[in-house]
C-alpha cells in the first residue's frame, strides 16, 4: 500500500512532463504565428551592439569566430567585439591580438591574474570594457551567421524584452555518433522546446551563448553569478524575476561544434545537470511566490528548473516498480499501472521525447535524422547515470560546505572548418 | 485523423482478443501517436495508413514471438522468466515501436521533399 502510493507521484510526473512535450510538439506543428505573439520584423533600429567572446585555451577554433565577426553585416560604427582571453596558455591571446589589429572595433582583454576561474567571470570581466546598449555573447567554438546581430536586435523594440536567444545547430554532426545525437537533441531542445515556449509567451530559455541582454538590466542584476555553473539558466530566471521577458529567434541560426566523445559528453552534460540542480534550489521558490509572473510562466519554469531530476525519477520509479514486483502479490489494476508508466517512461525520455524529436527533424527536413532517434535511449540511459552523479556531487557539496564548483572546460579540436567552408559559399551564393 | 482514429478502433477491437494488458497497451501508444502526431502532417495518406498498418502487423509479430518465448522459458524456470518479462518488456517494446514510427515519419518526409523538387 506505501509501496503504491509512494509509486503514484512518480507516475504523475512522468506523465505531467509527457503532456508538456506533447503541447509543445503539437504547438511547433500547428501554431500560426502572427496575432497574439508577433515576431519584429527586422527593421531600422539599430542600437549599439558588444559582443562578449570568452575564450580559454581556444586556439584551434578562434580565429573562425573572429573572421566571422569581421564579416557581420550589422553596422561597425555600432558594432563592439571584445574577446576575453581568459589566462589561455596557448596562442588564443595571440591570434586575438592579430585579428584585433585588423579589426578597429575589436579588443582583448587579457587575463593573466585572475584567470581561469569559469565563464561567468570572463564574462563579468568583458561586461567593464562594454559600451553598447545591447550584450551579446558567443562561445569561441560557435559559427554565427553574417546578419544574426540584425536578426536578434529587432527583439529588442519591444521595452518588455530583457533578452534574446538565437537556435543552435550543430555543425560536425556528420563526425561520430555523439555528434549525431547531440544534433537530434539540438533539433527537440530549439526546433521544438524554444519554439513552443516562445509562441506560448512560456519561459524561453537563455543559452549562454548565442543570445544577448540589455546593458542596463544585467549590470543592474550584478552580471554573471561566479557561483553557478549553469550560468545562463540561472540569468534567464533572474530576467524573468526581474519582470523583463526573453524571446526566442529560430531564424538568428548559430553552428556550433558538438562534443565528439561519450566522454566529453559526460562531462559537459555533468556540469549541465548539476548547474541546473543548482538553480532549481535557488529559483523555484522565488519563481512559484513572484507576483509578476502568470501561472503558465510559473508551471513552464517549475518544470524547466526541475528538468535534470526526471532522469534520477526515472530510475527510482523502476527500482520501486521491482521492489512492488517482488514484495507484492500484484493486482489486475497495479499490473496495468505500472507496465503503462514504464511504457511511457521507456518511449518518452526526458529531455526530448522521441516523438519531439522526430517532428522536430520532419520540420527541419531532415529525413535521414529520423532514422537515429531509437538511439536516442541510449542517451536516456546515458543521462540517467550523469544526472545521478551530479545531483549526488551537488549533495555531497552541500554537506561539506563546498560550494567551489571545479568549472570542467569544453575542449574543441576545431576539425569543421571544410563545413565552414560550404556554408561561407553558401553565404556567397545567398 | 478521422480515417486513422477509425482504423485503430477497428484494430483495437480485433487486438483484445489476441493480446493482453502491455502489449494492447503499446500497439495503442503507437497508434496514438501515429493519428495525433503523423497524420495531420503533409504526405500522402497511402503512406500514413501503410505505415499504420505496417506497425500494427509488427506489434502483433513482436509480441506473439515475446510470447512464444515467455511460454517456452516459463516451463523451464517460472519465476525468472516473469520477473525478466516483466522489467525488460516495455524496453524490448521501445525496440519496435520507436523505429517504425521513425521509419514511417522519414518515408513520408522523403516524399514530402521529393514532391517539391
Amino acid at each position: 500500500m506505501i509501496l503504491n502510493i509512494v509509486f503514484i507521484p512518480f507516475v504523475i510526473i512522468m506523465l505531467t512532463y509527457l503532456l508538456r512535450h506533447y503541447i509543445f510538439t503539437m504547438v511547433a506543428l500547428y501554431y500560426h504565428r502572427g496575432q497574439p505573439h508577433p515576431t519584429p520584423q527586422s527593421g531600422t533600429y539599430q542600437p549599439t551592439v558588444s559582443v562578449l567572446i570568452p575564450a580559454r585555451n581556444e586556439e584551434r577554433v578562434i580565429a573562425r569566430i573572429l573572421q566571422r565577426m569581421i564579416e557581420l553585416t550589422y553596422p561597425k560604427d555600432k558594432l563592439q567585439i571584445i574577446v576575453i582571453d581568459d589566462a589561455s596558455t596557448d596562442k588564443t591571446n595571440e591570434i586575438a591580438d592579430k585579428y584585433a589589429e585588423k579589426c578597429e572595433s575589436m579588443t582583448v582583454v587579457h587575463r593573466y591574474r585572475n584567470g581561469g576561474k569559469g565563464k561567468s567571470t570572463a564574462l563579468n570581466e568583458g561586461l567593464k570594457y562594454a559600451t553598447g546598449e545591447i550584450i551579446y555573447c558567443f562561445d569561441a567554438d560557435y559559427y554565427p551567421q553574417r546578419d544574426i546581430i540584425e536578426n536578434l536586435t529587432t527583439y529588442f523594440t519591444d521595452p518588455r524584452i530583457g533578452a534574446v536567444q538565437g537556435r543552435v545547430t550543430v555543425l560536425n554532426e556528420p563526425n561520430t555518433l555523439v555528434t549525431r545525437l547531440v544534433a537530434l537533441e539540438r533539433i527537440g531542445g530549439y526546433r521544438i522546446d524554444q519554439k513552443a515556449r516562445d509562441d506560448l509567451q512560456l519561459i524561453p530559455q537563455f543559452g549562454g551563448t548565442v543570445g544577448g541582454f540589455r546593458r542596463n538590466l544585467i549590470e543592474s542584476l550584478g552580471g554573471w553569478d561566479p557561483n553557478m555553473l549553469a550560468e545562463d539558466t540561472d540569468l534567464t530566471f533572474r530576467v524573468y524575476l526581474a519582470g523583463y521577458k526573453i524571446r526566442y529567434g529560430n531564424e538568428a541560426e548559430c553552428y556550433e561544434e558538438a562534443v565528439e566523445g561519450w566522454r566529453s559528453y559526460w562531462h559537459q552534460r555533468c556540469r549541465w545537470a548539476a548547474g541546473h540542480m543548482q538553480c532549481a534550489f535557488k529559483h523555484s521558490w522565488p519563481l512559484i511566490r513572484n507576483k509578476n509572473l502568470r501561472l503558465r510562466e510559473k508551471v513552464d519554469g517549475f518544470l524547466l528548473l526541475n528538468v535534470y531530476f526526471i532522469p534520477i525519477f526515472v530510475g527510482l520509479a523502476w527500482l520501486l516498480g521491482a521492489i512492488m514486483f517482488l514484495t507484492q502479490s500484484l493486482s489486475g489494476a497495479t499490473l496495468y499501472w505500472i507496465p503503462l508508466s514504464i511504457t511511457v517512461y521507456s518511449t518518452t525520455g526526458n529531455f526530448a521525447p522521441f516523438f519531439e524529436v522526430g517532428i522536430g527533424a520532419y520540420l527541419d527536413e531532415r529525413k535521414e535524422a529520423c532514422l537515429l532517434i531509437p538511439l536516442l535511449c541510449l542517451v536516456f540511459l546515458y543521462n540517467m547515470l550523469i544526472c545521478t552523479k551530479a545531483f549526488l556531487d551537488l549533495c555531497i557539496s552541500k554537506v561539506s560546505g563546498n560550494n567551489q564548483h571545479k568549472w570542467v572546460k569544453t575542449s574543441h579540436n576545431g576539425g569543421i572548418s571544410y563545413r565552414v567552408n560550404t556554408l561561407k559559399d553558401d553565404d556567397a551564393d545567398a | 485523423m478521422l480515417i486513422g482514429a477509425a482504423f485503430t478502433i477497428f484494430c483495437f477491437y480485433i487486438f483484445t482478443h489476441l493480446l493482453e494488458g502491455p502489449a494492447l497497451v503499446t500497439i495503442l501508444v503507437f497508434n496514438l501517436l501515429s493519428i495525433i502526431l503523423t497524420f495531420p502532417l503533409k504526405g500522402p495518406l497511402w503512406c500514413k495508413l501503410t505505415w499504420l498498418g505496417m506497425g500494427n502487423c509488427v506489434g502483433i509479430m513482436w509480441n506473439l514471438v515475446r510470447f512464444s518465448l515467455i511460454t517456452v522459458t516459463t516451463g523451464i524456470k517460472p519465476e525468472a522468466s516473469t520477473l525478466v518479462n516483466f522489467f525488460l518488456g516495455p524496453a524490448t517494446d521501445f525496440i519496435w515501436l520507436v523505429p517504425v514510427w521513425a521509419l514511417g515519419l522519414s518515408t513520408l518526409s522523403s516524399l514530402e521533399h521529393r514532391k517539391r523538387r
